[in-house]
């Protein structure tokens, strides 16, 4: 039986972990913009390093 | 290529036609990406590979295509912008999509943006070495705009980074200020065709767009918070459903519903919070809203299932209150759309400038329309607008046609009264402000708008007798229609507590225990999770169907508003007519007037600021204009000068073009217009008669009939023009002869005009486009801005019609009305469902599985079938 406490603890923490990643994505405005991004992949990036995702603080 | 696009100075007319200007259009900012229809239009436009479309932006070349390079180009900013795109080894920009530039605009200072007070505004943030703007791009229109802009750390040096919001057209650029000036930042990208749309309101922070996004994020983190904790309460309760004995599992059934609590209680305390404080607004205001019955439900829910867990006596029932938050939540998220670049909350601060230009000695500065005190000398350029109420200091054209209405740019001396909201047409003017910007009338108007709102907002079901008088701050005359899901509950809500307390007292012989329980039952089933998703679901997909059809609306209740419409009050300029474009009418006085004859009236009108005269130089002009002499014009009256004919050059013609009076026209033979004489004799009337929107007149037609043959017009029609009626007779043959026709309506007058309508109980929609409509828009039930180009300027609305789509009004008015319908047979379904748990209910059988099945189904079931007639009534849209 106590394998299923295991289980059932092991099985809310994937889930929590999930939800954190969730949580994390929203604040960090993934979810602000939903048409680019599906634009921007549609280009062959050649140049190199030119993608710096750093600094995009939302003030 | 004239100054802006925006003021619609018209293009060279093709000689010897009566239309002089051409059909203003907008391609670059159209919803080409958004909608798959504008997106087969553009291409119609400019189809592939056709000689005659501009290499860079792909409309015609019309009259004639500017060539270099081998190609051809609308105009030179076109060919320029091609030729730097190259110049900056950026060419694979034009291999990503056909023709894919924005046109150019032209012109535009930027230098305002390097006055430190300015750009200190502008800048969003700022760490160390890097400051980031962010920039409103109305021409972004496909991917080739995004992938150039987007490169510009490449070819613009002192840009870090630039990241294209394509929803909200925005450009956020992180730049090194120490390396690069800001205005040449701006340059470039207008160069490109990027020019950036920057008013007052920009620069008092984030935009409509961001605003949106930003309050959508704590309800996506809710609906997260919720999804997880009713799965796994889902999951914990499963034993449950199968009739797990509390006696065999021993310590397990206390630590599962230990657990249950545990996750139910950020549902109830983080996520369901929304709906606590919804129903305890909803009782302090008195105002019955549909949060009542459910926050009533979820308090049942939460109290009866706590009470079953601690008192061993049951498992509770809170796999149905997570379940019930969370496809709440699901329906609020799905109604809540984020419209992108629009906006519907502008006021007069969108339609000034960002910065202006004041004298101070010698030179001029840049500085912030706020700042200007009386006495300061401005300069505004054309296509501009005037900040502040101003004295000219020269002659200038004023446009006047989104603060009153006029559709006709008005010549003004020098030393006259320029109120602030009037765009300066022609050359540059100098002006002398004579009122702070807050004081101008302009600003009247909106602070008076905003009280308005104010007061309905804060005192809904206020009631005041009558229409107010001119310029008084009353409350409308009674409170904007309530959405059908809140008035029901005004009955819904009583009912179902006397219906909780009537079953326990029918069970009180079985003990207080089971009077509880069933006390709770009828709350918990009762509450009205269906009733509350019908409208998000059918109304919100509903949305989706407006906008492609070209109507942008606000929020789901406007679809409810729409519907219940039984007056449509239209504005005329710029609403029913397109704004600028008009047809040079003429009526001949003995016989048609000969070539010679128009081009010598031609030569003389060329000579006069007044738009007809204008409108005659260009029309009747073509290449070869005969010069004029001896000019004199008379101001407010006409103008005089004598051409010499070619074939004959000693004799010359005395043309006079202007007012009977000025003409020497008898007042029995005087017609409306303007006169025209040659040597003293009247040749001709003319006046200039603005087109019509396409499909506007089979518009009104439509509305104006009985939906069945005999029976009464559906809708009382009515029209508010700020212009003369020198336009009457025309429309009063659009309109049905019921309709009132208002002429020289002042803002204010329309405003009351609306009230008094809404006073006598009509429920009444307003059509405008200009500031002049603004304060008729906020008083109506349902205001609808009607734009041509969605990026421009258009008044604060409850949705924004495309010009375009003027002629669909009627079928978009139908779908309202069949989403209303689809809102009640979604209501009623539900209220079946739960007819069906009641009798569980207070038959005292509503065990947590039936419960547990019973809500998600009827939930699902009404959603759906919103979705589903969403979709089936948006035939609507296109029939006819």
């Amino acid at each position: 039986m106590s394998v299923i406490v295991l289980l059932i603890m092991a099985s809310i923490a994937v889930a929590a972990g999930f939800l954190g990643l969730f949580l994390w994505a929203v604040k960090d405005g993934q979810y602000d913009d939903d048409t680019t991004p599906a634009i921007r992949i549609l280009f062959d990036d050649t140049g190199g390093d030119r993608r710096r995702s750093a600094g995009r603080k939302r003030s | 290529m004239p100054a802006a696009r925006a003021d619609l100075c018209p293009v060279t007319p093709p000689v010897h036609t009566f239309r002089p200007v051409a059909e203003p259009h907008f391609p670059s900012a159209d919803f080409r990406a958004d909608h798959a229809d504008a997106d087969a239009a553009s291409q119609a436009q400019g189809p592939q590979h056709d000689p005659m479309a501009c290499a860079h932006c792909g409309d015609p070349c019309t009259p004639r295509p500017v060539r270099r390079n081998g190609e051809n180009f609308c105009c030179s900013g076109c060919a320029t912008a091609y030729q730097l795109i190259h110049e900056l080894g950026m060419e694979d920009f034009y291999a990503l999509n056909e023709a894919p530039g924005a046109p150019v605009r032209d012109g535009g200072d930027w230098s305002w943006m390097d006055e430190p007070v300015l750009q200190e505004r502008l800048i969003r943030f700022r760490k160390g070495n890097r400051a980031v703007v962010q920039f409103r791009l109305p021409s972004i229109h496909c991917s080739s705009c995004v992938w150039l802009l987007e490169r510009m750390p490449e070819y613009v040096d002192g840009v870090i980074d630039a990241r294209v919001h394509y929803g909200r057209r925005e450009l956020e650029l992180h730049f090194d200020p120490e390396a690069v000036r800001l205005s040449a930042v701006a340059t470039q990208l207008q160069r490109l065709g990027y020019a950036p749309a920057i008013n007052r309101a920009d620069l008092d922070g984030e935009s409509e767009g961001q605003l949106r996004s930003r309050a959508r994020d704590p309800l996506l983190k809710r609906l997260g918070v919720a999804g997880f904790c009713a799965g796994n309460i889902m999951l914990l309760s499963f034993p449950d459903y199968f009739h797990w004995d509390p006696v065999t599992a021993g310590p397990m059934y206390g630590l599962v519903n230990v657990l249950k609590v545990v996750l139910a209680l950020p549902v109830l305390f983080y996520s369901g919070s929304i709906y606590w404080r919804a129903a305890w607004l909803s009782l302090k205001t008195r105002v019955p809203s549909v949060d009542i019955p459910i926050a009533l439900g979820m308090l049942a829910l939460a109290v009866r299932s706590f009470y079953d867990i601690v008192s061993a006596s049951g498992e509770g029932y809170l796999d149905s209150l997570a379940g019930l938050v969370f496809l709440l939540l699901v329906g609020r998220w799905f109604q809540d759309r984020v419209h992108g670049f629009l906006s519907f909350r502008r006021d007069y601060r969108s339609f000034f400038p960002a910065s202006v230009l004041k004298e101070e000695g010698e030179t001029r500065r840049a500085v912030l329309p706020d700042d200007l005190e009386p006495g300061d000398v401005i300069l505004v350029r054309p296509g501009e607008v005037v900040p502040a109420d101003a004295d000219l200091l020269e002659e200038a054209r004023v446009d006047y046609h989104f603060l009153t209405g006029e559709s006709e740019p008005i010549p003004m001396a020098s030393g006259e009264r320029c109120y602030g909201g009037g765009r300066i047409l022609g050359s540059p003017a100098r002006l002398k402000v004579a009122k702070r910007l807050g004081t101008s009338y302009l600003a009247s108007l909106w602070e008076r708008d905003a009280l308005r709102e104010e007061a309905q907002t804060g005192s809904a079901g206020q009631e005041t007798s009558g229409p107010s008088g001119r310029a008084s701050a009353q409350p409308s005359a009674r409170p904007k229609l309530r959405q059908v899901t809140d008035r029901l509950s005004r009955w819904f809500t009583p009912l179902v507590v006397v219906l909780a307390l009537a079953s326990a007292a029918l069970w009180w012989s079985a003990g207080p225990a089971k009077a509880l329980e069933v006390l709770t039952a009828v709350l918990i089933v009762a509450c009205p999770c269906g009733l509350a998703l019908a409208a998000p679901f059918a109304l919100g997909h509903a949305l989706r169907y407006f906008d492609r059809a070209g109507l942008h609306l606000r929020d789901t209740a406007a679809i409810e508003r729409l519907a219940a419409l039984n007056a449509l009050v239209f504005d005329k300029t710029g609403t029913l007519t397109a704004p600028g474009a008009g047809e040079l009418r003429c009526t001949p006085v003995g016989g048609e007037l000969s070539a010679d004859e128009r081009r010598a009236v031609a030569a003389v009108a060329a000579g006069s600021a007044h738009p007809v005269s204008r409108r005659l130089a260009e029309a009747w002009g073509g290449d070869l204009v005969p010069l004029a002499r001896a000019l004199r014009e008379t101001p407010g009256a006409g103008i005089e000068g004598s051409v010499s004919q070619a074939e004959d050059p000693a004799s010359a013609w005395t043309v006079r073009i202007g007012s009977a009076a000025y003409c020497g026209v008898a007042e029995a033979d005087t017609q409306p217009g303007t006169a025209l004489c040659i040597n003293g004799r009247l040749r001709a009337w003319v006046h200039v008669q603005p087109t019509m929107r396409p499909g506007s007149a089979e518009a009104l037609q439509a509305l104006g009939e009985a939906p069945r043959a005999g029976g009464r017009p559906r809708y009382r029609m009515e029209l508010l023009s700020g212009d003369q009626d020198q336009d009457r007779q025309r429309l009063e043959g659009l309109f049905p002869a019921t309709a009132e026709l208002h002429f020289g309506v002042s803002p204010h007058d329309k405003l009351a005009r609306i009230e008094a309508l809404r006073a006598e109980g009509h429920t009444v929609g307003m059509f405008g486009d200009g500031l002049n409509d603004a304060g008729a828009l906020a008083a109506s039930d349902a205001g609808l801005a009607v734009a041509d180009d969605l990026s421009g300027y258009f008044p604060a609305s409850d949705g924004v019609l495309e010009a375009s789509a003027l002629g669909r009004l009627p079928q978009l008015l139908q779908y309202a009305r069949a989403m209303r319908g689809a809102v009640w047979v979604a209501i009623g379904v539900s209220f079946a469902y739960n007819i069906v748990g009641l009798s569980f209910a207070v038959s005292g059988r509503l065990t947590p599985l039936v419960a547990a099945i019973l809500m998600p189904i009827s939930s699902l079931t009404v959603a759906g079938l919103g979705l589903l007639l969403a979709a089936l009534r948006s035939r609507h849209l296109h029939k006819n």
